[in-house]
C-alpha cells in the first residue's frame, strides 16, 4: 500500500489504510525547540481527564494506551497509540505542537507521520506559509466516527499558545468552569509553568539583565535533577550578625541575593523572594523580585547585630508558611514546598531551640539548605551546621549544607549544584509521605 | 417540523408549505475558533434555465451583484467572519417573481482565496443549508454538510427547482475542485 498524502483538511477513514488498532505517529514540529504533545478529548472536544494529555511531563497514559517520547522543546517526537484500549470516552486524540516564542508562520516543513507495525499510512507536511503567529497548532486528529476511527489534516492553531489551547479544550487551565462538574479524578491541573516563565523571562530582560545568565545556569540544574517544571515558594534568610558587614558591604550579599532570585523565577511563578534576617532577632524584611533586585540590600539599611539565634528565624520562617511553628509529631500536606536559602557565617548561640525546630519542622513541606560563608579565622564554627544536616530523630532529611570561602568566588553553575544538592531527593521522600502532592 | 435532508435528497417546497411565495435560503456554518489566516466564505446564486446555464451573467448573484435583474433574487450581503446570530449568509427569493425560463436556481459556497491562503472546506465546521418561509420564518428544510468537507475551496450546497408546477429543494453538498472561477464559468457565466 501506497501512503495517503494529506492535504489540510482533508481526512480519511483509518480502516482504508490498516486495520491494526497500534498506530504509531512521529511528528516534526518543523520549528526549533517546539514542545510536542497529545489531547485526549472527549466527543464534545473537551479535555475531560488530564491524564490523557501526553507531552513532557506525563510521558504515558493511565494504561499506557498512549505513550510518548516528548521532553522539554523537543521540537519532534514520536507517539504510540493503542486504539483499541482507549476508554470510550476519550473520542479524540490531537497531535498538537506548541512553541514558547516563535510562531509557527516562521517553521520549516514539519511532517506529522502515522505508521502502523512499522509500514507508513499517511503523511501531513505542513510549513510555515500555512501559519501567521500561532504558537500552538493543531496539526492532525485522530477521532471515533461511526464506530471506526478516522484521521484528519488539521493544520490550525491560535496565537495564543498552549494557554489558548487548553482553553479551546476546556482543560483546567481555563478560566471558565465547565458547565457541570464531571467525574474528573482527582489529577493535579495541567502545568502552564513554562507559560509563565515565558512572561517571566520577559520581564527579567527588561528589568533585570543581569539574570539572564544566572537564570539559564539554574535552569540547567534544575533539569539535570527533573525539576524543570517544579514550583516552590523561595525563602532568603541572611544573617546580619556583625561578622557579616564586609559581606554586605562587598557585595557579596546582593550577588548571593540575585543567584536566589535567579532560582526564584525558575521555581516560582510570581518571581518574588521572601526575605528575612536574623542575629540576636529575627526579622521578615519583606519581598524582593525581578523589578525591585537592583540595589536591593543597600535599600535594607541593615543594622547588624551582636547576636545569632538560628532557632528564633526558623520558628518565624514557618510561622510565615505554615501560620504556627509548633511540636510536631505528623506530617503536614501543602500543595507547594518551601525552599529556604539559610546564609550564615557562623555558629548560634540557640542550639537546642534550633536543632528542635529542625525536627519539627522536618514533617513539614519545608527545605533547609544552609550556606556558611567562611571567614578567615572562622573554619571551625560551621561545626554546629554540618551536625544539623546529619541531625539524627528527623522524619525527613530536610537540610543540606554547604559552604563557600569568602570573598565567594564559585561559579554560578557551582552554586547552583550546591544549592539543589539533596534537594530532589527530599522532593521525592516528600511527595512520598504525602506532604506534597504527587508528582503532577 | 423542518425535514432534514442527507445528500442527494430531495422535498418539495409547495407541498410542504402550500401558498408558499418567497423564501429565504440560509447558509451558515460554525465561526473558526482558531486564528492564523482569516477564513472568508463568501455564498453566491446561479439562475439557470433549462440547459443549466446564466441566461445573462447578471443571473449570476454574488458579493459584487448582490440582486438579480428582476429582484427576484436578493442576497443579503457577505458576512467575512462566520460570526453573528443565526444564518451566515442568506439569499431572499420571491418564488412567483422568478422568471419563467429560469429553471434552478443554485446555491453555493467559495472559501474566497482559499488556494492561496491554503484553506478549504476540509476546515469548515458544520456547515449547513436550509430554507425558511420568508413569511413566519418557519424553517421547512434542512441540509448539514457534516462530514462532506473535502480539501475542495468551492462547494454547491443545494438547488431550488422547477418540478412539475412545484417548487422543490434539492441537498446536494457538491464539492468543486477547480475552484471559484472555473465553477462560475461553468455556469456560463464571462468570468
Amino acid at each position: 500500500m501506497t501512503t495517503a498524502a494529506l492535504t489540510r483538511g482533508e481526512r480519511r477513514p483509518l480502516s482504508d489504510l490498516t486495520h491494526q488498532t497500534t498506530v504509531e505517529v512521529s511528528l516534526d514540529s518543523g520549528l526549533d525547540g517546539a514542545d510536542v504533545s497529545v489531547f485526549g478529548l472527549d466527543a464534545e472536544r473537551r479535555l475531560r481527564d488530564d491524564r490523557y494529555f501526553q507531552f513532557f511531563n506525563q510521558p504515558e497514559s493511565p494504561s499506557s494506551e498512549v505513550t510518548t517520547t516528548s521532553t522539554p522543546n523537543c521540537t519532534r517526537a514520536d507517539f504510540r497509540v493503542d486504539l483499541a484500549r482507549l476508554p470510550q470516552e476519550v473520542a479524540r486524540l490531537v497531535f498538537v505542537v506548541t512553541h514558547d516564542t516563535g510562531p509557527f508562520g516562521a517553521a520549516r516543513a514539519g511532517t506529522w507521520v502515522l505508521r502502523a507495525g512499522g509500514q507508513e499510512l499517511a503523511r501531513y507536511t505542513f510549513d510555515g506559509r500555512d501559519f501567521q503567529a500561532e504558537q500552538a497548532v493543531m496539526i492532525a486528529e485522530l477521532y471515533r466516527h461511526g464506530g471506526g476511527w478516522r484521521l484528519q489534516a488539521v493544520g490550525q492553531g491560535f496565537n495564543g499558545g498552549l494557554q489558548a489551547l487548553l482553553e479551546y479544550f476546556g482543560g483546567e487551565a481555563s478560566q471558565e468552569a465547565p458547565a457541570s462538574p464531571a467525574p474528573t479524578p482527582a489529577v493535579p491541573p495541567v502545568s502552564l509553568k513554562k507559560q509563565a516563565q515565558v512572561r517571566l523571562d520577559k520581564r527579567i530582560e527588561q528589568d533585570a539583565p543581569q539574570l539572564v545568565n544566572l537564570v539559564k545556569a539554574a535552569t540547567v540544574s534544575l533539569e539535570k535533577r527533573g525539576l524543570g517544571e517544579h514550583t516552590a515558594r523561595v525563602a532568603l534568610a541572611l544573617d546580619i550578625s556583625g561578622s557579616m558587614t564586609d559581606e554586605y558591604r562587598s557585595g557579596a550579599v546582593q550577588a548571593l541575593v540575585e543567584r536566589a532570585l535567579a532560582l526564584a523565577t525558575r521555581f516560582d511563578d510570581d518571581g518574588v523572594i521572601d526575605v528575612f534576617t536574623f542575629g540576636q532577632g529575627a526579622y521578615h524584611a519583606g519581598t524582593v523580585d525581578i523589578g525591585s533586585l537592583t540595589g536591593y540590600v543597600n535599600r535594607m539599611r541593615v543594622r547588624f547585630e551582636g547576636g545569632t539565634n538560628y532557632g528564633k528565624v526558623m520558628a518565624l520562617i514557618r510561622r510565615h508558611y505554615f501560620g504556627d511553628a509548633p511540636s510536631r509529631s505528623r506530617a503536614l500536606s501543602q500543595p507547594t514546598p518551601v525552599y529556604v536559602m539559610f546564609v550564615t557565617d557562623g555558629a548560634t548561640q540557640d542550639r537546642a531551640v534550633t536543632e528542635q525546630q529542625m525536627r519539627d519542622s522536618a514533617f513539614e513541606p519545608i527545605f533547609w539548605k544552609l550556606m556558611g560563608i567562611e571567614q578567615g579565622g572562622y573554619g571551625s564554627e560551621f561545626q554546629f551546621l554540618e551536625r544539623l544536616d546529619d541531625l539524627k530523630g528527623r522524619f525527613l532529611d530536610n537540610a543540606d549544607f554547604f559552604k563557600v570561602r569568602a570573598p565567594i568566588k564559585i561559579t554560578d553553575a557551582e552554586l547552583y549544584e550546591l544549592l539543589l544538592h539533596e534537594y530532589d531527593v527530599w522532593i521525592t521522600q516528600a511527595r512520598a509521605k504525602g506532604m506534597l502532592p504527587p508528582q503532577g | 417540523m423542518a425535514v432534514s435532508l442527507v445528500k442527494g435528497g430531495n422535498v418539495s417546497l409547495t407541498k410542504t408549505a402550500p401558498g408558499l411565495k418567497k423564501i429565504t435560503l440560509g447558509l451558515g456554518w460554525d465561526p473558526r475558533r482558531t486564528d492564523g489566516k482569516p477564513f472568508d466564505l463568501d455564498a453566491m446564486v446561479f439562475m439557470v434555465n433549462d440547459q443549466g446555464r446564466v441566461r445573462s451573467d447578471a443571473d449570476f448573484i454574488f458579493f459584487n451583484n448582490k440582486q438579480s435583474a428582476d429582484g427576484s433574487v436578493v442576497h443579503g450581503g457577505d458576512n467575512t467572519t462566520g460570526q453573528g446570530e443565526g444564518d451566515d449568509e442568506t439569499v431572499l427569493i420571491d418564488l412567483d417573481k422568478v422568471p419563467a425560463d429560469v429553471q434552478r436556481i443554485i446555491t453555493a459556497v467559495v472559501i474566497y482565496e482559499g488556494p492561496e491562503r491554503g484553506q478549504n472546506f476540509g476546515m469548515v465546521d458544520r456547515a449547513y443549508a436550509r430554507v425558511l418561509n420568508a413569511e413566519g420564518g418557519a424553517e421547512l428544510v434542512r441540509f448539514d454538510l457534516t462530514e462532506d468537507g473535502g480539501t475542495v475551496t468551492a462547494m454547491i450546497f443545494a438547488e431550488v427547482y422547477r418540478n412539475a408546477g412545484e417548487w422543490k429543494f434539492k441537498a446536494i453538498g457538491q464539492g468543486y475542485d477547480a475552484g471559484f472561477a472555473a465553477l462560475v464559468r461553468s455556469y456560463g457565466v464571462n468570468a
